[in-house]
């Protein structure tokens, strides 16, 4: 005779300790396989795209900062490109420099939010702590530059704000420095625990296929095979002038998607070396020759950069007068999350918090 | 096969190390000069032109101000911030023409038990003094340290961090761009751009 | 004949005493290593170098409020923590801290050590089953689960030292470690090894805690017990840990042992506490294993080693005669 089984409905809070911000998942639940998941959101939203529409070009830029809140410089270049390309503003060359570094810093502290967090969801306590004292450098420099720790509202339209302080530059060498040789500790605690291997070696597989079918973009495509990074292959501002790789896997796993990541705070940090090389030739303005009544012609646009979750892109819809007429934010967790119910279904639920932590969601950016 | 065994020998390693934590509140962090802390308003020096009101993107700003019939110019009365909805992002201090709002770096006189108490009014906002950790000795808000370097060195007008930091806080969004260029922080530039940040702050618009 | 008595009930509650000292101070210390391999002090601000912390927390929770569900089983609710908690306080009694420092002399302190230990189980079950809690009830059973797999290689690996000291009293063990020169751990290597990985699943304790874990998807046992009911089975944990820190001190490292410019009972501390000091660096560097190949490690893995073990020191000592 058969046992009778049934399935049970589980709740992955809103509170929950792993899911990184108000995120709920239902999940059916049949012994230890998952039949079913549903994702929840909503829980963080605050009418971002709407609050647009009443708001000059320029008093949009604290709102960008608060949507991925780890990566708000990639948020503010996106919305400052998008306007600019649309007026057709020739940004200064000192600025650009300017706004790679500090991209690419926030990218390296972003990847350090999602190693600490992640590990802490396996169980790892200490790898935390390394993660976040070597982000508060990170931190520091920017507070030394633009004056805030993580919601900087550093890019104006046609430039920056503020120019790099005296000696803020050879800190940034050294930061590079230190950072390099502290990476070389998370691969001796992490990368090479059998422990680790086991939960995420082979664990959420997404193939070639599902990444293209549901358009997931970020370490989560480049663990898969899909080798596309918006960097190399539709530049934006003067990425072309740098030399670094894009890391590629095949795997698709946990585990890919971890090396992917590392590896990209790696080529980040040589970008800055580069970048910070280069900056030392070119003086110039800061910010562009900008009215300070910000007025785009009539038209729509959309620009996209590489955020560190993947594509980050802002459609603009303007119509001529000193307010947007509609901002749609294509936000790449909020694409990302959706492969969730297709991907968990029939899988065991001690894999969940693996399988989610690896996509790297920011319910910043799910809910704007 | 034994790979875990490496991250043993560094957590012990960091078991013998030097410590990152600050005893808060004894020691406290020393925060850059940039940093966004606290408004402060210098009510003489405001123009009343309402800039602040119309470039703050969460509407807190509320003032009043009447014109002096002798001198005719324009007097500030009230001036309030509601820290419910400060986002502390800067803009009032960075198009006010006439620096009378700044940034302090003060973060911790904000904690209050009633949530009314968070409308700040104007004998509030202009009594923060702080810059840094200190307590500021002249009007501007800068700390003793500073003044007296400032008043040493004042043949070279610009090559103190604090004269540097005032023209920081200048607008930069418009035609005064070229301007702007030259009252950078790099001191080769610097010789006669203070003169020309003053004249080019009184009138806006 | 009452003041015997009265003396005996003396020397429990002065032990139980000491034992909450020893649990306190261990938590405290927990704490604060974890924190110094994390690059942060732990806590230090509770009294001079935060000594009064767990003081105060214990007081927190015996401060709170009673709280029992409407729909749970009573008299099970009420009784689990008691059970989990008694057998690990009875096994302490066996354990020889230095040579004339013992409670009890049985002749068969090790089997009773083991088996007495087994009864926990029971009240993490009745803990699980009471609450009327699909969660607790399913955190219950994983942990059950573990805790059984794992007495087995915990059995087997102490067997060794059984037929190389040929007594299952543990005072004769640390005498026969004397008589033969050597501390069991050079010929029992493997089994010391076994014995670890064995305890630390045992005892709940990371890299092997899923059952209690907090941010893992299905919340413990001991979810819907408050105050100081819950206090009762983390303390039931945490005197395990020193309960299966000295038996391998006794059985593995010579117990009190030791030159003899120092008694034995600060040997026996000094070597018991670099096993305390043990546990809590696993935990500060390892991830945690997922449930089902902690399970798989521990049937397919341990139980061959701790066979090929006893087969290798049956065959020595037999050759040794």
């Amino acid at each position: 005779m058969s046992i009778r089984t049934e399935e049970m409905i589980l709740n992955v809070g809103p509170q929950h300790p792993s899911t990184h911000g108000v995120f709920r998942l239902v999940v059916k639940i049949d012994g230890e396989i998952i039949q079913d998941a549903n994702p929840v959101i909503g829980y963080l939203h605050r009418g971002t795209e709407k609050l647009a529409e009443d708001l000059t070009y320029t008093q949009f830029i604290p709102y960008t900062d608060r949507l991925d809140y780890l990566n708000a410089m990639t948020n503010n270049y996106v919305w400052c490109n998008t306007v600019e390309q649309l007026m057709g503003i020739q940004v200064p060359e000192r600025a650009e420099y300017l706004r790679i570094i500090s991209m690419e810093l926030n990218r390296i502290a972003s990847h350090f939010v999602w190693w600490g967090t992640f590990l802490l969801d396996l169980g790892a306590l200490s790898p935390f702590l390394y993660a976040f004292r070597d982000r508060e450098t990170i931190l520091d420099l920017f507070v030394k530059l633009c004056g805030a720790r993580m919601t900087f509202s550093y890019m104006r339209i046609g430039g920056v704000r503020f120019d790099a302080p005296s000696g803020w530059l050879d800190e940034v060498r050294k930061v590079v420095k230190e950072l390099t040789e502290n990476i070389k500790e998370y691969d001796l605690l992490v990368t090479g625990n059998e422990i680790f291997q086991h939960r995420t070696r082979g664990v959420g597989v997404i193939t070639k296929e599902q990444v293209i079918d549901w358009g997931l973009t970020g370490p989560v495509a480049r663990a898969s095979g899909v080798d596309f990074d918006i960097r190399r292959n539709d530049p934006y501002s003067i990425y072309d002038r740098f030399d670094f790789d894009i890391p590629v896997r095949t795997k698709g796993d946990v585990y890919a998607k971890y090396e992917v990541r590392l590896e990209e705070i790696r080529q980040s940090l040589r970008i800055i070396e580069q970048a910070l090389d280069q900056i030392d030739k070119v003086d110039g303005p800061i910010i562009a020759k900008v009215s300070k009544i910000i007025k785009p012609p009539a038209g729509e646009i959309y620009t996209r950069a590489e955020g560190s979750k993947g594509e980050l892109g802002i459609h603009l819809v303007s119509d001529g007068t000193t307010k947007p007429y509609r901002v749609k934010l294509r936000r790449p967790s909020f694409v990302n999350i959706e492969i969730l119910p297709e991907l968990l279904k029939g899988k065991n639920i001690a894999d969940l918090i693996a399988i989610f932590g690896g996509i790297d969601v920011v319910l910043g950016e799910v809910d704007a | 096969m034994f790979g875990f065994l490496k991250g043993f020998k560094l957590t012990l390693g960091y078991f013998f190390k030097k410590k990152v934590t600050i005893m808060y509140p004894e020691e406290r962090p020393v925060m850059a000069e940039r940093f966004r802390g606290i408004q402060r308003i210098i009510p003489e020096r405001c123009i009343v032109c309402n800039m602040c009101v119309k470039a703050c993107p969460t509407e807190v700003i509320t003032l009043t101000g009447e014109r002096d019939p002798e001198t005719k110019k324009n007097r500030l009365l009230t001036y309030n911030i509601n820290f419910e909805r400060c986002i502390r992002c800067e803009f009032c201090a960075e198009v006010c023409p006439t620096s009378a709002v700044v940034f302090t770096t003060k973060y911790d006189n904000l904690s209050v038990y009633d949530r009314k108490a968070l409308q700040k009014d104007i004998t509030w906002l202009s009594a923060n003094k702080v810059y840094g950790n200190y307590e500021s000795e002249d009007e501007e808000g800068r700390p003793a340290e500073l003044v007296k370097e400032a008043k040493t060195v004042a043949k070279k007008p610009a090559t103190t961090k604090a004269a540097v930091t005032k023209a920081d806080e200048k607008p930069k969004t418009d035609v005064k761009s070229e301007v702007i260029t030259k009252a950078k922080t790099d001191v080769k530039s610097e010789t006669d751009s203070k003169p020309e940040v003053e004249t080019a702050g009184g009138d806006d618009k | 004949m009452e003041i015997s008595l009265l003396l005996k009930i003396i020397y429990g509650v002065a032990s139980l005493l000491l034992l909450l000292l020893g649990v306190t101070y261990a938590i405290y210390f927990e704490r604060k290593v974890i924190g110094y391999m994390q690059v942060r002090y732990g806590p230090n601000r509770v009294g001079p170098w935060g000594l009064l912390q767990t003081v105060t927390d214990v007081l927190k929770l015996l401060l709170k409020e009673d709280i029992i569900p409407s729909k749970v089983d009573r008299k099970v609710f009420i009784i689990a923590p008691v059970i989990a908690f008694a057998p690990s306080f009875m096994i302490l009694a066996t354990i020889p801290w230095s040579e004339n420092l013992y409670g009890a002399d049985l002749n068969i302190g090790l089997l009773y050590f083991i088996g007495i230990s087994s009864i926990t189980t029971i009240g993490i079950l009745m803990g699980g089953w009471s609450s009327n809690n699909k969660y607790a009830l399913l955190g219950a059973m994983r942990g059950v689960a573990q805790m059984v797999s794992y007495e087995i290689p915990l059995v087997l690996s102490v067997i060794g030292v059984v037929i190389l000291s040929g007594s299952l009293n543990l005072r004769d063990i640390v005498y026969a470690q004397q008589d033969m020169g050597v501390w069991f751990i050079i010929p029992q290597f493997l089994g010391f090894i076994v014995y670890i990985i064995s305890a630390i699943a045992e005892l709940n304790r990371s890299p092997f805690d899923l059952p209690e874990a907090e941010s893992e998807l299905v919340a413990g046992y001991h979810v819907e017990y408050t105050g100081f009911r819950m206090a009762f089975f983390f303390l039931s944990e945490y005197v395990y840990a020193i309960a299966i820190a000295a038996l391998a001190t006794v059985l593995f490292f010579g117990g009190w042992l030791g030159p003899a410019f120092l008694p034995g009972i600060i040997w026996f501390l000094f070597k018991w506490s670099f096993f305390i000091f043990f546990f809590f660096w696993l935990r500060a560097t390892l991830p945690r294993a997922r449930v089902d190949q902690l399970m798989t490690f521990g049937w397919k893995v341990l139980i061959p080693l701790a066979l090929v073990n006893i087969v290798i020191t049956t065959l020595v000592k037999a050759w040794m005669g």
